[in-house]
């Protein structure tokens, strides 16, 4: 029962058993014992005076206390820091929401009300707008992005055709290709492919894929997005002639916070959190995800997921 | 003509939403804390209601108790509109028997009113 009881206090505190302070306690608790048993058999060895080997332990037990105790306080203060920062970032989150969403909500009677907004005011109104959409973003990635480290990322998993999922997504980026001059094609190899996803989830991901080929592919540039089967795995890809990952930085591709030096040139804003999180959903929705990448010749993101039987019930996870 | 009673804190809100269904032929009723949602709500015996969580007096859970324990209420659809969105606030919601969970910052006016629309059939 105690240790179910330590297990759950360290799912609470959301750290790995070996940072997990009350399983640290137990553990220093052991090694305190090993060690006064180890000190009096050595102690006996050397001395036949019961006082010497009475201090020899009393002196051991006293310093692996001062040790365990110093391990034991350091991890838990580590932890709660941890937990701290959690909550803080998802109460700002949630409250910077209201705000925003006051914005967003009077914004859109005044621009449905052109009575109200004078014409060459429309575009400033249509930038307040796209910022405006922009920080509901980036608070959404700040709150995924919690969710993620305290493992509580909310998936509602359906099963979904990705070939025409995948389709729709592209019409749907052809204008803003068209804008960028990127030339965008979609090649589907083998339909239907059938996989059990989040629906909006595997959106967001295949939409910041896209949204970064084309973003980061110079004009005259191609984007091709490519829906196949590998095995028992249906396969997306997304190919760019764009600016390439510098081979020092791919190693850090998916890591948080993490921009690569020729992307902040053709890029200043943005927060490093996009494909983080693209990582970080795909393999919590069970699927993989990887890239080749050439400085000055492009990119190819690619994720699969297991195909399904489209008949078959597919039990949740 | 459908009534809605949207119980809301915020005036900002109530004043978006409210400009946005009377222009589409509801009546509508406001309320601005949970003790004040639940009084219109025996006066009016709205068609719907839209009901935010974090609310003064009394929280927006209890709100959807109290309305789903009252038998002249309890037939009534609940649509959540909130800006709290983890899992157990999300289930508890729909566990209390609410039709609906918006998060407001995800959702234009004109996609909470087709929600609505979908709703009242």
């Amino acid at each position: 029962m105690n240790t179910f009881h330590i297990i759950s206090q360290c799912r609470k505190y959301n750290v790995s058993l070996w940072s997990c302070p009350p399983f640290l306690f137990i553990v220093m608790g052991a090694i305190n014992i090993a060690g006064m048993f180890t000190t009096s058999v050595v102690a006996q060895r050397f001395s036949d005076d019961p006082a010497m080997v009475i201090i020899a332990v009393s002196m051991m037990a006293a310093f692996l206390f001062v040790v365990g105790n110093t391990v034991v306080t350091s991890f838990q203060r580590l932890a709660d820091a941890s937990r701290i920062k959690s909550e803080f970032v998802n109460i700002v989150s949630h409250q910077l929401r209201s705000p925003l969403s006051v914005i967003k909500w009077q914004l859109e009677l005044m621009l449905d009300q052109t009575k109200v907004v004078p014409a060459d005011s429309m575009v400033t109104m249509g930038t307040i707008r796209l910022q405006n959409e922009r920080m509901i973003a980036l608070v959404n990635d700040l709150l995924e992005v919690n969710r993620i480290e305290d493992d509580r990322v909310i998936l509602r998993p359906t099963k979904i055709m990705l070939d025409s999922f995948v389709e729709q997504l592209v019409n749907g980026y052809k204008p803003f290709a068209e804008q960028a001059k990127d030339k965008l094609s979609f090649i589907c190899e083998a339909r239907p492919l059938v996989v059990f996803v989040d629906d909006a989830k595997l959106r967001w991901v295949t939409e910041n894929l896209l949204d970064n080929a084309i973003r980061y592919t110079k004009a005259g540039g191609e984007v091709t997005i490519k829906v196949l089967r590998a095995k028992n795995k249906a396969r997306v890809e997304v190919t760019d002639s764009g600016i390439g990952i510098p081979a020092t930085d791919q190693a850090m591709i998916f890591q948080k916070f993490f921009r690569s030096e020729n992307a902040l040139l053709v890029r200043a804003e943005g927060t490093g959190l996009g494909l983080y999180l693209v990582k970080s959903l795909i393999v919590a929705m069970g699927g993989s995800v990887g890239f080749a990448s050439m400085e000055g010749k492009g990119s190819t993101f690619w994720y699969t997921f297991p195909l399904v039987d489209s008949g078959t019930t597919v039990q949740k996870k | 003509m459908k009534k809605l009673l949207i119980i809301e804190d915020e005036a900002a809100l109530q004043d978006a939403l409210q400009k946005t269904f009377t222009a589409e032929g509801y009546e509508v009723s406001q309320a601005f804390d949970g003790e004040e949602g639940i009084k219109l709500a025996k006066e009016k015996i709205p068609d719907m209601i839209l009901l935010d969580l974090i609310l003064p007096k009394k929280h927006g859970f209890e709100v959807l108790q109290d309305i789903k324990a009252d038998d002249s209420l309890k037939n009534i659809p609940v649509l959540v509109l909130t800006n709290l969105e983890e899992s157990t606030e999300v289930m508890k919601a729909i566990e209390l028997g609410a039709r609906g969970y918006l998060i407001k910052a995800n959702y234009a006016l004109k996609e909470v009113l087709a929600k609505v629309k979908d709703i009242l059939g």
